[in-house]
């Protein structure tokens, strides 16, 4: 032990060198530059809602993102969004070939952009997702009623489960949702909605089935201390890839086929499995008319 | 130079040196390692603002990029902070003049084009770090900051100063330090010396007084204890020398040291006196003269010197007696060289007479071990064998130089093992008898048995070192113990009684069988002689014959009428015999007894009957030929009486001579009965019904002093019998009663129905298991003793006096009643009345007992031709007269083969046969099937007269045949043939 105190400082060399070679190795493939020049290759525009935070969403989609643009031989370029409407707006101004979008946008899409919905991701055998509520267990809650005239976070008003599932649920129930809660606030994110009730800065709350349970993989404490009061059995479409009205159908479709054969070759597969999804299923127009009722 | 002046200089001048030497290195490092770690954490801080700066820059969000660059590049070391796109172009820059701008330079090339975090130095005193933003492998953006180096070593200038001061002051302090130190040790050091000096002078009592606390002072005082200590050895080897000389002197051994000249140097007290000289004034003297006194030197002594090496050897003084061991040291200086030599006399005269005795004892336990006939066994505490005796070795048939080595449950495994390791485990000695073991290698033995024993043998440490195993086969006495118990219980258990006597026929032994017969206590009877059961009954002479043939050795088989405790008579089969010594002589007797009193009963019982039997025999040979010659009184005096005037003064005699003759026919009939001669003709008869017919019979006979009580049972006792004879059994009896009550009493009559066992057979000696009648007649009489009662039923026994009884009443009863298959029995005492207890076999089926009712006809005679044929010619003759007198034709033959013959000459006239049953040459019943084969419907009427021809007459009765008996009253004859002939068929 003497030994090692008196040559502590050498120690200390030979520990930085060798973090300097492993970091070193690690780095030994560079990155790519995220936008490519134009001139090259044709470029196709793809943004993201925020149901996540940017960092999250660029690693969930960069890789699928790369893949198409191996496999078609074109730029894609990911451009998340830092909110929703965002990526409405740049669809309708065409200035993004397409989105990635929950339900709600891509209902709105359809109707008010013209819209084409191309594919949706499978995950986990299922490619719809549902709206729950939730409370914290400690708060004596123990169903949609109890947050009345309490403090509820939604997600965004443009998403299905963090905002137009909770407020159809409360209308359907005969309750005006403008009325109901004491204060409303909003989270922009799913993931964010969850933590702010665990932090308890709001009583209850709406999210997504998928990020509060995946959430709660990671974070104990989601299934400890939170209390699910309602779980939707509304099925909406999840994070569908909308192609702006004008895009290029031949490409489109080119797209479309990559993304639904995907999971039948080996790289797609192993992507894939990377990202967390099983595949990519065809969605049509009609499967977003779930949110016709919702928000009449 | 001195030492007091040397070592401060050179302290001091060590310490300058490396204190300015280590101020010197530490500057080197610290500036070397700052710039390292400032380096490395501007790394860390690009690459965190980067990652901080994500969503500024994906989402191109200006306003926060400028933002984030301002605020990290606020402080003085900082020179700027630039965010850069993938492609370089600056988004925001700390500085806002190149904000839009691709900048050119190579330094901002190389940092746009970075893959990963990396520093550069872009001017004199700036560094640059650049830091590339990667989201999953994608490159969207890069962090710039630059820091002033200059600034950030300007901030340990003070601290560096401050090092080199501290380094100057350290070293002028030690200095210092090091000089007064160096003055204060070597001012001990000078007072050390001085005093050393002292001592080694030989003044062991001076003291070095130093009081510095140090290894100086620690070095005075080792001073001082070591001229103590050397005081101290001083004294102690002048003390040493004087408590030699005085132990020396306490030893009892003789010794000396003596020069190469063998002249004496010192030597002890003991020595003195053994050497018998003055005491001091051995010194000088040679040895061998003093003690022991020889001529030169010893052996031993010399040997020793020669061979440069100690030595002994034994010395016997013949003087004395005494035997010494003398040990011979040579003592050597340190180079080697003799000095002297240093001799012990160890006086070891009463040691060698001990160890004389101990091998005397150790041959002698030898010699027990191998010779013991008990096997002996020595084992170590895991039982191998360390050795055993011969006697250990031959149970098993083998050496005793098989063993060692081996393991005592190797050769003989048993559960034994459990015992022996008890014995290791307490120590204590451990003991059985008689414990079965197997050999596993010989099953041929079976199961031997052994007393052994098992006994610990301590060790100095009380632990278990060894075992002596010590056993005997006792197999043979346990087998011999096991047939003795046999023996014994065969005795004791014995069905037979058994007695054992001395000589002089005192009874030794007597077995519980005989005490149960006898009815005696053990107490009672021994000591006694067997003549206490003697009865009187058994004559003298058969004793004596008893006592000579045992008395010559032979055994003696024979029967006592002996007598119980309780006075009861009973009788013995014996089997006396001797019980002869090893000498040949008569040691004692023994008697093997049964009781044969129910054989003895039922042996009697049967002679009895058997006596009957004859008598019966006998009575109906008389009969027989009695009834022949009573045939002819009887016909002639019937054909005299028919033809005779009923005038004639001679008719009353010959009625008196047909009277006599017919009481004559009815003994004949009685004694015919008796020998069960007689035919009966058996039917299902209820005997209730029987004895109630008879009820104003038997009252009449009885008379009026006597009173007669009926008692029938309600059950129907329907037995297989003749009416007529059980009616006589009945008035036979009555008879008898009132006979014996001359005076008056009562006569009982009882039916019962009786079922017969086994025991009721075994106990009276009579009859056979079934159902049956039982008919007890009994009267309050005179009763008879058991010698009467023994003949009763006997013919022409009686008890009445002359003329009164035929004698033939109770024989006549006895005969029907063996006839009908029943047993009778008489109990009797004199003074207690009889009873008579008549048994008949039961049937089951219900009969209704029909009686016919013969009626009288008038004599009748005729004119057919009859065969007759009978072996008699008296009866054949009157036989003859009396058909011919009635108007027949006879045809004679003298016996059956003739009847067939006179038949063949006449057949046509003869109507009827009348055949004696039995003839010579051929019977009746065998001529009659003859001529039926001629004539079947020939018709034949037998006449019996004897008894033996019993079965012929069955066969006749069976076939429903015709018979009649002898002797045959001629009306009686007469109406048979006529009521024959005249009948339909034969």
């Amino acid at each position: 032990m003497t030994y090692v105190i008196k040559h502590a400082k050498w120690f200390s060399c030979v520990l930085c060198l060798c973090t300097v070679i492993i970091y070193g190795c690690k780095q030994a493939e560079p990155p790519r530059q995220a936008s490519a020049p134009a001139a090259e290759k044709p470029l196709f525009r793809l943004s993201v809602v925020p149901a996540i935070s940017i960092t999250a969403t660029i690693e969930q989609y960069q890789p699928i993102a790369d893949y198409l643009g191996r496999r078609l031989n074109i730029h894609v370029k990911l451009m998340p969004q830092k909110d929703y409407s965002s990526v409405l707006e740049l669809l309708k101004k065409s200035e993004v070939d397409a989105g990635i979008m929950g339900s709600l946008l891509s209902y709105r899409a359809i109707r008010e952009a013209g819209a084409v919905p191309l594919a949706r991701p499978v995950i986990n055998g299922s490619s719809k997702y549902e709206g729950l509520v939730f409370a914290r267990k400690d708060s004596g809650i123990t169903d949609i009623f109890g947050l009345k005239g309490k403090t509820f976070v939604y997600v965004d008003q443009n998403t299905s489960a963090g905002y137009v599932y909770p407020r159809y649920l409360l209308k359907k129930k005969g309750f005006q949702p403008e009325m109901f809660f004491g204060k409303v606030i909003f989270s922009g994110k799913h993931d964010a909605a969850i933590m702010m009730v665990l932090d308890k800065k709001a009583d209850g709350g709406a999210a997504k089935d998928d990020v509060y349970f995946n959430l709660g993989k990671s974070n104990p404490r989601i299934k400890s201390e939170l209390r699910v009061l309602h779980l939707s059995e509304a099925r909406f479409p999840d994070r569908t890839i909308v192609a702006r009205k004008d895009f290029d159908a031949g490409m489109a479709e080119k797209i479309k086929a990559i993304l639904l054969n995907m999971n039948k070759d080996e790289e797609g597969r192993k992507i894939l499995n990377a990202v967390g999804f099983d595949g990519f299923t065809t969605t049509e127009k009609a499967d977003y008319n779930i949110l016709e009722d919702m928000l009449r | 130079m001195k030492l007091r002046t040397k070592i401060p200089a050179v302290f001091t001048a060590l310490i300058f040196v490396f204190a300015g030497l280590s101020v010197l290195i530490a500057m080197i490092l610290m500036n070397k390692q700052l710039s390292v770690d400032n380096e490395r954490h501007y790394k860390v801080l690009a690459h965190t603002l980067a990652l901080s700066s994500a969503d500024a820059i994906v989402l191109k969000d200006y306003a926060a990029m400028r933002n984030i660059v301002d605020r990290v590049a606020e402080p003085e070391h900082m020179a700027y902070a630039i965010i850069l796109d993938e492609n370089g172009m600056v988004l925001a820059d700390s500085r806002h003049d190149q904000e839009g701008m691709i900048l050119k330079d190579p330094a901002s090339l190389k940092a746009a084009s970075a893959t990963d975090v990396f520093a550069q130095e872009t001017g004199p005193d700036i560094t640059d770090v650049a830091a590339p933003l990667v989201i999953a492998g994608a490159k969207w953006g890069v962090v710039r900051i630059g820091y002033s180096r200059s600034t950030m070593m300007a901030h340990i200038a003070i601290t560096k100063l401050i090092i080199i001061l501290i380094g100057l002051l350290s070293a002028l302090i030690g200095g210092a330090f090091s000089f007064y130190i160096a003055k204060r040790l070597t001012r001990s050091l000078e007072i050390l010396r001085k005093g050393t000096e002292v001592i080694s002078g030989g003044n062991f009592d001076h003291r070095l007084e130093l009081s510095t606390g140090d290894e100086i002072e620690e070095v005075a005082g080792s001073f001082n204890s070591m001229s103590v200590q050397i005081q101290k050895q001083f004294m102690e080897i002048k003390r040493s020398s004087s408590e030699w000389e005085q132990t020396l002197n306490a030893v009892s051994a003789p010794i000396f040291t003596h020069d190469k000249d063998f002249r004496i140097l010192r030597c002890n007290e003991a020595y003195e006196k053994a050497a018998g000289c003055q005491c001091g004034t051995a010194v000088g003297r040679l040895y061998y003269e003093l003690f022991p006194k020889a001529d030169g030197p010893a052996k031993g002594c010399l040997n020793a010197r020669l061979m440069h090496e100690n030595g002994d050897e034994k010395v016997f003084i013949p003087e004395t007696g005494s035997t010494y061991n003398a040990k011979y040291y040579l003592i050597n200086d340190v180079n080697g060289a003799y000095l002297y030599s240093l001799h012990i006399m160890d006086d070891i005269t009463e040691k060698e007479k001990a160890v004389t005795a101990f091998a005397a004892q150790a041959l002698m336990l030898e010699t027990f071990f191998e010779n013991a006939l008990v096997g002996v066994a020595i084992m170590d505490r895991e039982f191998n064998f360390i050795r055993v005796n011969h006697a250990y070795a031959s149970f098993d048939h083998r050496k005793p130089s098989d063993f060692p080595g081996h393991n005592h449950f190797e050769f003989y495994p048993s559960d034994a093992k459990a015992i022996f390791e008890q014995v290791v485990a307490t120590k204590q000695p451990y003991e059985t008898a008689a414990r079965a073991f197997s050999f596993a290698d010989h099953p041929e033995r079976g199961v031997t048995f052994w007393d052994w024993n098992l006994v610990p043998i301590l060790d100095d440490d009380g632990e278990v070192g060894k075992l002596i195993f010590t056993l005997r086969d006792v197999t043979d006495r346990v087998r011999a113990d096991t047939e003795l118990r046999k023996i014994s219980e065969t005795v004791e258990q014995n069905p037979a009684s058994i007695l054992i006597t001395d000589t002089a026929g005192r009874i030794e032994y007597v077995n519980p069988r005989l005490l149960q017969t006898t009815g005696y206590t053990k107490e009672e009877v021994m000591g006694m002689n067997p003549r206490i059961f003697n009865s009187g009954e058994t004559p003298f002479e058969k004793y004596r014959e008893m006592w000579k043939t045992i008395a010559s050795g032979k055994a003696w088989h024979g029967e006592f009428h002996n007598k119980k405790k309780n006075g009861e008579l009973f009788w013995e089969a014996a089997t006396i015999a001797p019980i002869m010594g090893i000498e040949g002589n008569i040691k004692h007797y023994f008697a093997i007894k049964y009781d044969i009193t129910e054989k003895k009963k039922t042996e009697e019982q049967l002679q009895h009957a058997q006596k009957l039997e004859s008598l019966g025999t006998l009575a109906g040979g008389i009969a027989h030929d009695f009834n022949n010659m009573l045939n002819i009184i009887v016909g002639y005096g019937g054909i005299m009486e028919m033809n005779m005037p009923r005038d004639s003064p001679h008719l009353p005699h010959l009625k008196e001579i047909l009277a006599a003759a017919d009481r004559a026919a009815k003994l004949a009939q009685g004694l015919l009965i008796f020998s069960r001669k007689q035919v009966v003709e058996p039917r299902p008869v209820n005997v209730n019904d029987i004895i109630d017919g008879m009820k104003k019979m038997i009252f009449r006979i009885i008379g009026e002093d006597i009173e007669s009580r009926l008692t029938l049972t309600a059950d129907s006792l329907i037995t297989l019998g003749d009416y007529g004879q059980l009616e006589q059994v009945l008035m036979n009896l009555a008879t008898n009663a009132r006979d014996a009550m001359p005076d008056g009493g009562l006569l009982t009559i009882t039916t019962e129905q009786y079922i017969m066992d086994r025991d009721f057979i075994h106990i009276h000696g009579f009859g056979k298991p079934g159902k049956y009648a039982l008919i007890s007649v009994s009267d309050t009489g005179a009763g008879m003793d058991a010698s009467t009662r023994e003949k009763i039923f006997e013919p022409y026994f009686t008890t009445k006096a002359p003329g009164k009884g035929t004698g033939l009443g109770l024989s006549i009863v006895y005969g029907i009643i063996k006839q009908h298959n029943g047993f009778i029995n008489c109990y009797s005492e004199p003074g207690e009345g009889t009873i008579f207890r008549i048994y008949l076999p039961l049937i089951h089926e219900s009969f209704v007992v029909e009686q016919e009712l013969e009626e009288a006809s008038p004599i009748q005679g005729g004119t057919e031709t009859i065969l007759l044929a009978d072996d008699d010619a008296a009866i054949r003759k009157m036989t003859r007269e009396l058909l011919e007198k009635f108007g027949y034709a006879v045809i004679e033959a003298g016996n059956g083969e003739e009847a067939v013959k006179k038949f063949e000459e006449c057949k046509d006239n003869i109507k009827l046969l009348l055949l004696d049953v039995i003839m010579p040459t051929k019977s009746g019943k065998a001529a009659f099937e003859e001529i039926r084969k001629l004539q079947p419907d020939i018709k034949v009427l037998f006449i019996s007269g004897y008894t033996d021809d019993i079965l012929q007459r069955q066969k006749i009765q069976e076939d429903n045949l015709h018979l009649i008996i002898k002797p045959v009253k001629p009306p009686d004859l007469l109406a048979n043939i006529r009521k024959l002939l005249d009948s339909q068929g034969s």
